[in-house]
Formats: structure tokens, C-alpha cells, sequence
């Protein structure tokens, strides 16, 4: 086996970048995609992104949540937004097929996993117990860019892996977006 | 045979982390003394050490089912192979999707309790009945290729490479392991207790350490 650089070895969950701290870039989801954008709330210590009402738009839009949580300062999700970018004509039409609310959660790598919160409703959960409270495997730790597959009482549709360097092909994202375990 | 009338293998296409897989080993009959999985391969065809683990069995396991958690370091196919008392093999796949597994930051949250082994038993004992237990290392399975993220030195290997399993002093399994496990090696196995006695893992690791752990069934 070869042996992995060390931003590889780092990065090597996926294809996905580790908090590494400092902010520079902007992240975001390519416009085709017209995806619901929401900037974290709350200082230095603590970004909190609220799906309350994306939650709600979903049920109102019988829809389902793809919510993808990106870095700006993180090169990875840069990949995966170009990936994107370059087959939205292929995709767009997909994901609205499988009737998903694309959510685009617009964090910095300085947003480590006990900074970042998600809140529904009343409850604001750090990134770790929010994992454990939808039954997701991925409360261990934080991968830039993750993803989230959601109904829309936020109820877990499918494990999806830490990072997303497994479906930056297009037959890969639409096996995502079939569900297919 | 690759039919699945013996053996199944059950692994999600896409995991959590690459460097915890969960697997699931389904064997078609029961361990009997006229006929029983006898050894048992794991591979993960493109890990740097394809052989996760060689398995010895015998027929107090009364089912031949495992479960584990692999490293998988690409997109890979994940492969049981089943040898039967009478010789014939018996294989099946699952493809992985994954990457990174061998090489994924380590967890290194209890180094203090390296060896530490401990049986749990699912639910109350069943004299004469299968049961299903576990038992659980506590060690880092360190692959070689993992980085520490202070020193950017590639942390020494040093991983969990031999188990074996008794109840009363009667083999249950013997495991051959190697880096392709997960961290703190688990392994889900099933077992027919005669009567109250004594179920022992006795451990090995690259290190040559060795660890144990029992537990008594009354």
C-alpha cells in the first residue's frame, strides 16, 4: 500500500479535511443548485446553525433535507462544490426528482466540533450529541465538508460517510441520492 | 462455491469512517459436529495487508456468525472465505466504498488501558443453548500508515495479532489478526455453554504483550 502524504493522511477519511483552524475563501453551493443558505449564529465560540425552518419549508414542500455542511477555508469542499458546479446540468435535475431541499450550512474549519451546534426547535445540540441524537455513526469527528441525508422531522434517510470524496461522480452522487446503501 | 448457500458477508457500501467498517459474517448451518466451518479468511482485497483475520473454529461456536470492524483503505471488495470440516470452500463479497482507512487519525482516548479484555455476554446465559457474546480489546491497532498530527511522524504499528477464545479450557476460536481491524478489536461470535464455567480470551499483540480476559458463567 502507498504511503500517504500528510495532508493525504489527514485528509484521508474521503477525502475530507480535519479542523486545522484559520479562514480565508467562501464556501458555497453552486446557485443552479438554488440551495436554502444559513450563516452561523452566535461568536467566536460557537456556531450554531439552525434547521428549524428548514425542517418546516420541507414538510410545508413534502421534501426531504440534503444538508451539506461546508468550510470556507476548506479545499476539499471547494472539490466537491466544483465537482458540483461542473454537472449541474446533470444533477440539478436529480435532485429535484428525488424531491430534496438542498440546505447549504456556511461554516469556516475554525468551527470545530465542540464550537458547532445545530438547533431544531428548542434544542441546540454540539455537533456531537446532535450525531448521537439522530443515531449517526459520524459523532467521533468532524469531517469537512459532511453531508446529511434528512426527513423532514430530521429522522436520519441513510449513513452517509465522513467527507464526500465517495460520490464525486455523478453515477456516485445519484447513488447518494437514491439512498443506496 | 460464491452462491451464498453457506456463507454471507454483509458490509454497507458507503461507511461512516473508512477506518471502522462494521461487517457482518452469516454462516448457512450450524456448527455440528458432523459438519462445521472449520476455518474461516477475511480479505480486504486492496488493504495493504489483504488477510484481516484467520479464524480456527470449532463446533462450540454452534453458529459460525462474527461480527467485526474492518479498515478499508480504497474502494475494495471485502471478501469471507469458509472452509468446511469436509474441505469444500465457500466465499462471499461485498464491494466497499471507501477510502483512508489505514491511514485515518488514530483515537487514542484510553492508551492507559491497552490490553484491557472483556467479554459481554447478550443477555443471561443459556446452558446447552447458543449465545451471543462479544469481546472487546482495548488497544490502538496501530496500522504504520497513520500520522501523528503533532510530531507529522507515521506512528510504528503495533496491533492486536493473535485471540484466542475457551470456554472451560475447550477452544471456542483462535483468531489470527492483523492491522486491517479496527482499533480496539471487537468481535461478535456466538458459543454453546455446556454448563457454568469460564469463558477466557487470551491476547497477543505485535508487541508481543499478552492480555486476558474471563468471565464466569454461573
Amino acid at each position: 500500500m502507498k504511503r500517504r502524504t500528510a495532508l493525504h493522511g489527514i485528509g484521508g477519511l474521503a477525502g475530507a479535511a480535519l479542523w486545522r483552524g484559520g479562514s480565508t475563501a467562501h464556501a458555497a453551493l453552486p446557485a443552479p443548485y438554488n440551495a436554502l443558505v444559513l450563516q452561523p449564529a452566535g461568536g467566536p465560540d460557537r456556531f450554531e446553525f439552525d434547521l428549524t425552518a428548514a425542517l418546516a419549508q420541507a414538510r410545508r414542500e413534502r421534501k426531504r433535507l440534503y444538508v451539506y455542511l461546508g468550510a470556507s477555508d476548506c479545499p476539499f469542499c471547494r472539490r466537491y462544490e466544483a465537482f458540483l458546479a461542473r454537472n449541474a446540468d446533470a444533477l440539478v435535475p436529480q435532485f429535484n426528482q428525488h424531491n430534496y431541499l438542498i440546505v447549504d450550512l456556511r461554516s469556516s474549519l475554525s468551527a470545530s466540533a465542540a464550537k458547532l451546534f445545530i438547533r431544531i426547535g428548542q434544542a441546540s445540540l454540539p455537533y456531537a450529541d446532535f450525531q448521537r441524537s439522530i443515531g449517526d455513526e459520524r459523532a467521533r469527528l468532524l469531517v469537512y465538508p459532511s453531508v446529511w441525508l434528512l426527513d423532514a422531522q430530521a429522522k436520519l434517510l441513510m449513513q452517509m460517510p465522513a467527507g464526500t470524496g465517495t460520490f464525486e461522480t455523478v453515477a456516485e452522487q445519484l447513488e447518494i441520492l437514491r439512498l443506496e446503501q | 462455491m460464491a452462491d451464498g448457500s453457506v456463507v454471507q458477508i454483509a458490509a454497507p457500501l458507503r461507511a461512516a469512517y473508512g477506518a471502522s467498517v462494521p461487517v457482518r459474517i452469516t454462516s448457512k448451518l450450524a456448527q455440528t459436529p458432523q459438519r462445521w466451518v472449520r476455518r474461516m479468511a477475511v480479505v480486504v482485497d486492496k488493504n495493504p495487508s489483504p488477510l484481516a483475520a484467520s479464524l480456527a473454529l470449532t463446533p462450540l461456536l454452534g453458529q459460525a456468525d462474527f461480527e467485526l470492524r474492518l479498515r478499508v483503505d480504497e474502494y475494495s471488495h471485502v471478501r469471507v472465505v469458509s472452509e468446511l470440516n469436509d474441505g469444500t470452500l465457500h466465499t462471499d463479497s461485498r464491494y466497499v466504498k471507501t477510502s483512508g482507512g489505514c491511514s485515518a487519525p488514530p483515537n487514542r482516548g484510553a492508551l492507559n488501558l491497552i490490553g484491557r479484555t472483556q467479554f459481554r455476554l447478550q443477555g443471561p446465559p443459556r446452558f446447552g443453548e447458543t449465545n451471543s457474546a462479544e469481546v472487546t480489546v482495548v488497544h490502538p491497532n496501530d496500522t504504520g500508515f497513520e500520522l501523528n498530527q503533532l510530531t507529522v511522524m507515521y506512528i510504528p504499528p503495533h496491533f492486536v495479532r493473535g485471540l484466542k477464545v475457551s470456554y472451560s479450557g475447550a477452544p471456542v476460536f483462535d483468531a489470527d489478526l492483523d492491522f486491517s481491524v479496527s482499533e480496539n478489536p471487537t468481535l461478535r461470535f456466538n458459543f454453546v455453554p455446556a454448563g457454568p464455567g469460564e469463558l477466557r480470551a487470551e491476547v497477543v499483540d505485535s508487541h508481543d504483550a499478552q492480555f486476558s480476559g474471563v468471565l464466569s458463567l454461573a
